[in-house]
């Protein structure tokens, strides 16, 4: 009892500390001119921005430089060719999985999402009747053999040369045929109006993203595209207060821990740790690999997998 | 001006007796667990990968070991695990401690391995003025040196990196530095990956040589962005030299749009499947168009027989 | 053959049998009614399509696991209704089987209401209905969807032309003898008449072409189903992972066809007083026809459940069991009895296969025709292959929505005001085919 609250106060503290060093990169990663120049105008028209943060921030239009906006046609083809000689991938370490939901936060946060839909959720699992449970982080696979673009009517969803698979919510009919193909149930609907569509309406759209979101389309996990393009880690990866994640680049054979930042050979740690992918038997070829539980850091505390929550 | 000392003496006072009363209360290790002893011999190699375990898992809030800066936490700040206050603790004490965690400090009991656990501690150890048996890991007095010069060497025949430490005595003499240890990272997307293995100190000439991974992948050439640092700022400063190498294995990325396939674009069809589609769009249509004409010449054939 | 009762058909003549069928074109009040009923129904849910237009899918019970609902389930029913067509006045047309002479008309009207709809099932269904256009703009060879779309056009094309090519002469007759009707249908008379005068090279020229097109649709309509059928089973999911799909969805379409088309023949029979032209003959056949597709389907079935059942492979197991003994094996057995299995029992005895009792049969059939697409889609969406969780209670059941059903509702209206139309303007007898099948000389003045 007494270590639980214990635990409790140092996540809160963590929590502070990621707050302010949050609000610090807010700054930082902004392209503001200097104060005095605008201390010298008059406050003008605020706008919506969007920083690689994925924080949403209401800024003086004064302040921002020319720089900022991309056409859309530039963004959608540089999303749609995608980085070259990139093969992103993925691990995670599922004896370091403790439930604690920040990847979840961080990506409903970056990607425009209620808190019910989930690019990535972390679910309960139970592979058999007596096997121990544990907490499986699942985001989308990125196959390379996605059965989802198979069926895509009009390519709105595609696999790019770094191995990404993303949805151009503007050219999606909203057919639902790849929500039906996937078998990780990793994509959702945007069913009504999206969460803040206010708030993100004049943003120009970012297929790397899929910020903003529309009513009507579907959307999914993008390893978070648009940050990978800056060399940083996508948003789950690096918000992870438990080292459950690496993501790197299979081209280079290195991934790198979201949480310590340790760089590791991407087979050596598939081979220490008897790596592999879910459902392999399906033939999907997923581009996340998972460590066993094995050894776990913490407990499993989930509700012990009462029969509804399995099925 | 004084008072202003006296009570920031004094806050102090109470502040480190109350902290030592806490710790006191909270924190007794049961007697047979302060008499576990460390397996492991204090070797510059356990002590070097106890330290990357300490950077990595422990640095966050304790700061670099003798350096007194830990994070200023409320109410109890962690130690300075370099210390000789800390240091005075068994090596059972401080290995029960990493275990159970207390306050802010979690437990290591499960993320830490015995093995990791152990090299943390020769690793603290190694800075115990009291323990006879601790070896420092910089034994060797270098003389007070300035104009630290850190040069590279790269031997593609036998794939290796080496590396030359010197610096300007006092007398303007450029010595080797010795005992040094320095880290070797190699650049990837998201980070450096370490390759200097676990022994990675300079030798009497100041030199060091490490052997390149022989099936890392660099780019297409085979190019790798190498990066040498001295790994303790402590000592000289930050000293870092980077250098594009042809070490690394050449990889031609694979790029998964050069095939065409099921998954692929409509641009990357394959083309059995445009065929058969086109193919029967085109035929059944064609029949459907030729009705059509035939239809067109229903009215004609009326004309005709009358 | 003789044991049927001889009716008064041999004294039938070229006048009887076109004022016989060309009557209740002129004036049929019930009709009207009926039309009005039905526009006023359309009418209603249409606001509700409306709805779904301004808030987004998320006014239908769907969610992102049940990601298809109602309307695909009903896609599918309308698309097997629609096969009808090709079975009746295709396949048995090809094989010169006379007694589908009266009845052809109304498969082939049945058809094209029912596949215009279903293409219009599928736009009602997407997200962004206003980028239905994407389609053919970015079209991908790879997606059944695009095949689904291909398909569905070609079999309306086809079966519009099968329904109007063989109406040809009775369209130069109504010209002729509808004096009264508005001038727009005389317009449409006169243009798809095709200035027809039935001389012996305009018979065999018109007759070659309608035969080219009965060869036509049959890979087309085998195609129709067989891609909507794909559509599921070219996913990884439980329950549609299957190799047999797609003629086990033609041969439900098959039972599911010919069911409407009894119910069609009873009202039509019913309300135009055709009873000398849709006879006993042909309820009784059609009631034998019944039995031959329902064996089919039924062997499908038993190759579809038993073979996974005997395995019970994981995935396969929890979709199984609620199928057949958890919460859906309600809906999944009255499906397999009413439409299959006591169909069968019942049909093997003439006494059921006169018009009432197969009528009232056949709307069980489609009662329970549509259940099983209900059962095909949704309790596979409810069991993927991970657990369903961190969601709201409401995505991990699926109940339809006031604003689905009645958008449901609305195509239902809209196919049956489409036959209902369709009957209304064309005559819905072929007039001149029954008088070459009873050897009445005509003539079809110019």
């Amino acid at each position: 009892m007494k270590e639980e609250t214990s635990n409790n106060s140092r996540r809160k503290f963590l929590k502070s500390v990621g707050l302010s060093v949050g609000a610090a990169g807010v700054v930082s990663g902004f392209s503001l001119l200097g104060a005095a120049k605008a201390a010298a105008q008059e406050p003008g028209e605020t706008v919506n921005l969007l920083t690689q943060d994925g924080q949403l921030v209401k800024v003086d239009k004064n302040q921002l430089r020319p720089t900022v906006s991309e056409p859309l046609t530039e963004l959608q083809k540089r999303g749609r060719e995608g980085i070259a000689g990139k093969s992103f991938v993925m691990v995670i370490d599922l004896s370091k999985c403790r439930n604690a939901r920040k990847c979840m936060d961080a990506c409903q946060n970056h990607h425009q999402l209620r808190t019910d839909q989930h690019h990535i959720n972390v679910l309960q699992m139970q592979d058999a009747e007596h096997t121990a449970p544990y907490f499986m982080p699942k985001p989308c696979q990125h196959c390379d053999n996605p059965p989802c673009t198979k069926v895509c009517p009009v390519d709105a969803t595609f696999k790019r040369q770094d191995g990404i698979v993303l949805i151009d919510n503007e050219r999606c009919i909203g057919c639902r045929f790849c929500i039906a193909a996937c078998p990780y149930s990793a994509r959702i609907f945007q069913w009504t109006e999206p969460k803040d569509a206010e708030k993100y309406k004049n943003l120009t759209y970012n297929i790397e993203s899929n910020v903003p979101q529309k009513k009507g389309t579907v959307s999914k996990c993008l390893f978070s595209a648009d940050r990978l393009r800056e060399d940083k880690l996508p948003s789950c990866v690096s918000s992870c207060p438990n080292g459950v994640y690496y993501f790197g680049d299979r081209n280079e054979d290195a991934v790198t821990n979201g949480t310590s930042g340790e760089t590791v050979r991407f087979t050596k740690l598939i081979k220490e740790n008897a790596g592999y992918t879910l459902m392999e038997e399906l033939g999907t070829k997923p581009r996340v690999y998972y460590l066993p539980p094995k050894n776990r850091a913490f407990e499993f505390n989930g509700d012990l997998l009462n029969e509804e929550n399995l099925h | 001006m004084k008072n202003i000392i006296k009570i920031t003496a004094s806050l102090f006072l109470i502040f480190t007796l109350s902290v030592s009363v806490v710790s006191a209360q909270s924190w007794s290790v049961p007697n047979l667990s302060k008499k576990k002893q460390n397996p492991y011999d204090t070797s510059t190699k356990n002590i070097s990968s106890g330290k990357k375990i300490y950077n990595i898992n422990c640095k966050s809030c304790h700061g670099d070991a003798t350096m007194r800066n830990m994070l200023p936490l409320q109410p109890v700040a962690p130690s300075d695990l370099g210390s000789q206050a800390f240091l005075m603790q068994t090596d059972g004490e401080i290995y029960y401690k990493v275990n159970k965690g207390n306050g802010a400090m979690p437990t290591f009991k499960k993320t830490l391995n015995d093995e990791s656990k152990w090299m943390v501690i020769t690793y603290l150890r190694s800075f115990d003025k009291n323990k006879k048996v601790s070896k420092k890991i910089a034994e060797v007095k270098n003389p007070e040196v300035s104009d630290v010069k850190l040069l590279l060497d790269i031997n593609k025949e036998t794939k290796s990196v080496s590396a030359n430490l010197t610096g300007v005595t006092k007398k303007g003499a450029r010595v080797a530095l010795q005992g040094i240890e320095l880290s070797f990272k190699v650049k990837r997307s998201f980070g450096y990956l370490d390759i200097s293995g676990n022994d990675a100190y300079t030798n009497e000439q100041g030199m060091i040589e490490i052997p390149f991974p022989s099936d890392l992948p660099g780019d297409r050439e085979g190019h790798v962005n190498l990066l040498v640092k001295v790994t303790d700022d402590a000592y000289y400063g930050e000293i870092t030299v980077d250098r594009i190498a042809t070490l690394g294995v050449p990889t031609d990325p694979e790029n998964p749009l050069d095939e065409r396939a099921m998954w692929g674009t409509r641009a990357n069809a394959p083309i059995w499947i445009i065929v058969s589609y086109v193919g029967g769009v085109l035929s059944i249509w064609s029949i459907i168009f030729l009705v059509l004409f035939q239809l067109i010449k229903l009215p004609k054939l009326a004309k005709t027989e009358e | 053959m003789n044991d049927l009762p001889e009716q008064k058909e041999t004294t039938l003549s070229f006048e009887k049998i076109k004022e016989d069928i060309l009557r209740p074109m002129q004036n049929h009040k019930g009709l009207e009614l009926w039309i009005v009923f039905l526009i006023t129904v359309i009418g209603v849910c249409a606001w509700a399509y409306y709805v779904q237009l301004r808030d987004g899918l998320g006014v239908t019970g769907m969610r992102d696991y049940v990601s298809w609902g109602l309307y695909i389930a009903n896609f599918v029913f309308f698309v097997a209704v629609s096969l009808v067509g090709m079975l009746i006045s295709s396949i048995l047309g090809l094989l010169r089987i006379n007694w589908i002479t009266p009845i052809s008309r109304i498969a082939e009207i049945i058809a094209v209401a029912f596949v215009a709809v279903a293409g219009l099932v599928i736009v009602l269904d997407m997200g962004r209905p206003d980028r239905v256009l994407n389609v053919l703009i970015h079209g991908r060879f790879q997606s059944p969807i695009l095949w689904d779309v291909t398909v569905i056009t070609t079999y309306l094309v086809i079966s519009l032309l099968l329904l109007i090519l063989p109406m040809i002469p009775d369209l130069a007759i109504c010209k002729n003898e509808l004096k009264k009707t508005s001038p727009v249908l005389k317009k449409l008379y006169n243009i798809l008449s095709f200035g027809y005068i039935n001389t012996p090279s305009q018979h065999k020229h018109l007759h070659k072409m309608i035969r080219t097109l009965m060869v036509l649709i049959v890979p087309v309509g085998l195609a129709i189903h067989t891609v909507t059928s794909w559509l599921f089973a070219a996913t990884l999911r439980n329950g549609w992972d299957t190799t047999i799909f797609g003629p086990y969805f033609v041969a439900g379409a098959f039972v599911a066809g010919s069911a409407a088309l009894i119910v069609a023949m009873y009202f039509f029979r019913v309300s135009y007083k055709l009873q000398d032209y849709i006879t006993d003959v042909q309820f009784d056949k059609m009631g034998k026809l019944m039995v031959a597709v329902c064996l089919v389907y039924l062997y499908f079935n038993l190759n579809e459940f038993l073979v996974p059942g005997y395995k019970m492979k994981t995935g396969d197991d929890i979709h199984l069991k609620e199928l057949f003994t958890g919460n859906w094996a309600i809906m999944f057995w009255s499906s397999q009895l009413f439409g299959n299995v006591i169909p069968i029992m019942l049909l093997v005895t003439k006494k059921f296969r006169k018009p009432l009792p197969i009528m009232i049969i056949s709307l069980f059939i489609i009662a329970a025709a549509w259940i099983k697409r209900y059962v095909i889609v949704i309790p596979t969406m409810l069991h993927p292959h991970l657990p369903i969780q961190n969601v709201p209670e409401n995505f991990v059941h699926y109940y339809p929505s006031a604003i689905e059903i009645s958008v449901t509702v609305l195509s239902f209206a809209l196919a049956l005001l489409i036959i209902t139309v369709l009957a209304k303007i064309f005559p819905i007898i072929p007039i001149c085919e029954t008088a070459d099948n009873e050897g009445i000389d005509y003539k079809i003045e110019a």
